[in-house]
């Protein structure tokens, strides 16, 4: 099997599945329960807890959601804002971000959505135009989901700052971390979304970085755990995954940066050399985890499951329908009709290797020639 | 004393000599029916009885069993033996404590020796003697005491009696070989047929990579829930790609939907042969789209010789949709997969197709290598929910 479909999900690594066993059969406990089993599972979330946010360089504290999701619902909607003030997110992103600043809209905020590159990146010119006094809330995501384009966040952030102190600044951040660099003070945002299950932890756990002196509203009411604002008996066995994920990611986050470049670049110059036959819609200065293009003729959905045969696995970047047309990429990449429902991501993992690569394009050559001729005109 | 349901069954079909075989047919049907839980199903003269099952499945029993198709209706009811001082003791138990009430008796059991007015009389007034909240009025009543006096020393108390399905039970009328695509309209031509007592038996046509495993995976699903109501469906999904890749190669793409379509009847007619059934069933409506036509229904229509049966065709949408959400499909056929009809659909149909000229562009094609290639990979699916 090749999987190439790692933006969507990674395969738990063993150091993550082990951890979580230990933690699901031996130290099952309730952290907040008072006997001594439960006091020791207590110490073990808050090392997690520590490992993580030193692994990440954060000054601040980390409150632990079930998903990337919750993580940005938390930071959307529990973040101080004045009731009608303008709340700033880019145009490419994710749903998790994007329907909550909808939602926002409908509730009152002046929500605005930050034009983006052909890539999906936004423009700092244009956002700058959109700066005011009235704003409250900014969200831009670090990496985009789809195409892979990284967003200069420390540069927006201190943009923002630099305009108004008070504004809060969110990113989510699920397909950077352990991926691109991450130092949270040196970025310099309010709130950060993260999710295990991106860097082989286990699915089902999130984190939501908070900044020092920042308060968020209670978001879930219950019994008080994570700070009183997210109640919930803790998913220990996941968080413990999660630090182990995070540590993992962070000590060979060079290292494995590197070896996925050389096989994105690998990548894109084998689809280059196919003439028109295919589009790349990622910028090359973005994360190298993602590679988008859009093939000429044929649907995306049609060639991964062309590729299922070959037991070849890779993301259309979008729901399954071509009947929902308001796919994001094809929003913002400026497609020609022939290619605009042919958008296919490529995300790969440190596990991937040159012949993998290989294998995926040559049946990718093979099954597009197949069936581009009944699709042409 | 124990909590039963009572079931009637339509009377109008009982008629003649073929009472045998309708009665045993609805029996196995409604035992079917109510597989997997745990009952125990009794069938005598023209009723038929679920008893000793659990109470917290009876409002499952109750909605499979709406869904039979030749049952009348059924009653909730409280079984005892027939005591009049224990049925009165009950009547007023399971009574409202208020209100305007009648007791309606009906005694098959011819032997005792009051009759039915008398017993009515002696359970009402029981039931005034209890609850001084209540009034008997024959005419307007909040609700209705039924006590059903049978022959073999038991009697049922019940209150309401619930409408089934109504119908002919399913296997009665014969197999019809459903072309089922997905949509909204297919799953209510099923049921519309099952309702005159055909057992359906469906044939989807999948055109992978073109349409996906979700795809297949909704159609299995429609086809899951209007065995509620038909009972088992076998389904047939047949590989369609390489037909439609042979039409857009070699025809015009204005009839690809017209020839497409006159494959797809074709090889449901071979099935229908193959599963002896009487008739193709499809779920066109005249004029919705333009393989639905009245000249492309002709031309369509005309590869086969079996009766094509179109329970929709005088049909608005709009009918058709109340239909499909009354039997659950709604939501399950809007779920946005592509079907094969969708994926080389050409910018302009034709509208008025000719027979001739769809025979002449088959020219080029081997028909029935074509047709032998799909049965070959025909996939079975036997689709039910319980």
């Amino acid at each position: 099997m090749i999987f190439l479909d790692n933006a969507s999900t990674t395969k738990p690594s063993k150091d993550c599945i082990n951890i979580s066993g230990f933690y699901q059969t031996e130290r099952f406990f309730n952290p907040s329960a008072p006997y001594h089993p439960s006091v020791v599972a207590a110490e073990d979330l808050s090392h997690f807890r520590d490992t993580i946010i030193k692994k990440l360089k954060g000054n601040g504290k980390i409150v632990f959601t079930s998903s990337g999701t919750e993580s940005d619902n938390f930071a959307l909607f529990c973040s101080k804002k004045r009731n009608g003030s303008r709340i700033i997110v880019s145009q490419s992103e994710h749903p998790a971000v994007a329907t909550c600043a909808n939602e926002l809209k409908n509730r009152g905020f002046d929500v605005v959505f930050c034009p983006v590159d052909a890539s999906g990146r936004v423009i700092e010119e244009e956002f700058l135009q959109l700066l005011s006094k009235d704003v409250s809330l900014v969200s831009i995501m670090h990496v985009n989901n789809e195409t892979g384009a990284q967003n200069d966040v420390k540069r927006l952030c201190a943009l923002t700052k630099n305009f108004d102190s008070n504004i809060l600044f969110h990113s989510d951040g699920v397909q950077a971390l352990g991926k691109v660099p991450v130092a949270l003070d040196d970025l310099g945002v309010d709130f950060y979304s993260m999710s295990a299950h991106k860097i082989h932890g286990l699915r089902g756990v999130g984190a939501l970085f908070i900044k020092n002196g920042l308060h968020l509203r209670t978001f879930l009411y219950g019994g008080g755990q994570e700070f009183n604002v997210r109640s919930s008996t803790e998913n220990l066995a996941g968080i413990a995954a999660f630090s182990c994920a995070v540590d993992y990611a962070i000590n060979h986050q060079k290292e494995n940066y590197e070896k996925v470049k050389d096989l994105n670049g690998y990548l894109r110059t084998a689809l280059s050399e196919q003439g028109d036959a295919y589009k790349i819609i990622s910028d090359p200065g973005g994360s190298p985890y993602i590679l988008n293009f859009a093939m000429r003729y044929v649907r995306g959905e049609v060639m991964v499951h062309s590729l299922e045969k070959y037991e070849i696995f890779v993301g259309t970047g979008s729901a399954c329908s071509s009947k929902k047309t308001d796919r994001t990429v094809a929003k913002f990449a400026n497609l020609s009709p022939e290619y605009e429902k042919g958008v296919l991501r490529v995300s790969f993992d440190e596990n991937t290797s040159k012949d993998d690569v290989d294998y995926f394009i040559n049946k990718l050559n093979l099954e597009y020639l197949a069936i581009e001729k009944y699709m042409r005109g | 004393m124990e909590r039963i349901i009572l079931i009637r069954i339509g009377e109008i079909f009982l008629k003649g000599n073929n009472k045998n075989f309708f009665v045993s047919l609805l029996k196995d049907n409604a035992k079917n029916a109510l597989k997997g839980i745990p009952c125990r199903f009794v069938s005598s003269q023209n009723r038929m009885y679920v008893e000793r099952y659990e109470d917290s499945d009876e409002r499952t029993i109750i909605d499979r069993l709406t869904k039979v198709f030749g049952l009348y209706n059924l009653s909730p009811a409280i079984k005892l033996p027939t005591d009049f001082t224990e049925i009165a003791k009950v009547c007023s138990d399971m009574s409202p404590k208020n209100g305007t009430f009648r007791v309606t008796v009906n005694r098959a059991d011819k032997k005792l020796d009051k009759n039915s007015m008398e017993i009515s009389r002696e359970i009402g007034a029981y039931m005034l003697r209890k609850e001084s909240g209540l009034t008997v009025n024959l005419h307007q009543f909040d609700f209705e005491v039924n006590v059903d006096i049978r022959e073999n020393g038991f009697s049922y108390v019940f209150y309401e009696k619930i409408p089934c399905a109504g119908g002919l039970p399913v296997g009665c009328g014969g197999n019809g070989m459903l072309l089922l695509s997905g949509g909204i309209d297919s799953p209510v031509a099923a049921y519309l047929m099952a309702k005159r007592g055909v057992k359906i038996y469906a044939v989807h046509y999948h055109s992978f990579p073109f349409t996906s495993e979700m795809a297949k995976n909704k159609v299995i699903k429609l086809a899951q829930i209007v065995s509620d109501y038909c009972g088992e469906i076998e389904l047939f999904v047949v590989p369609f790609t390489d037909i439609q890749y042979a039409i857009k190669e070699n025809c015009p793409i204005e009839y690809m939907i017209t020839i497409m379509r006159r494959f797809m009847m074709r090889i449901a007619e071979r099935l229908a042969e193959q599963y002896k059934c009487g008739a193709i069933i499809t779920g066109e409506s005249l004029g919705q789209v333009a393989s639905q036509t009245m000249e492309s229904i002709n031309v369509t229509n005309s590869v086969v010789k079996k009766p094509v049966f179109r329970p929709l065709i005088g049909s608005d949408k709009s009918d058709i949709i109340e239909i499909a959400r009354k039997i659950n499909t709604f939501e399950t056929s809007i779920l946005p997969y592509e079907d094969c009809c969708t994926v080389f659909l050409p910018k302009n149909p034709v509208i008025k197709p000719k027979i001739e000229l769809a025979e002449e562009m088959e020219q080029k094609l081997d028909v029935n290598g074509l047709i032998e290639q799909a049965l070959s990979g025909v996939e079975i699916i036997h689709c039910n929910n319980r």
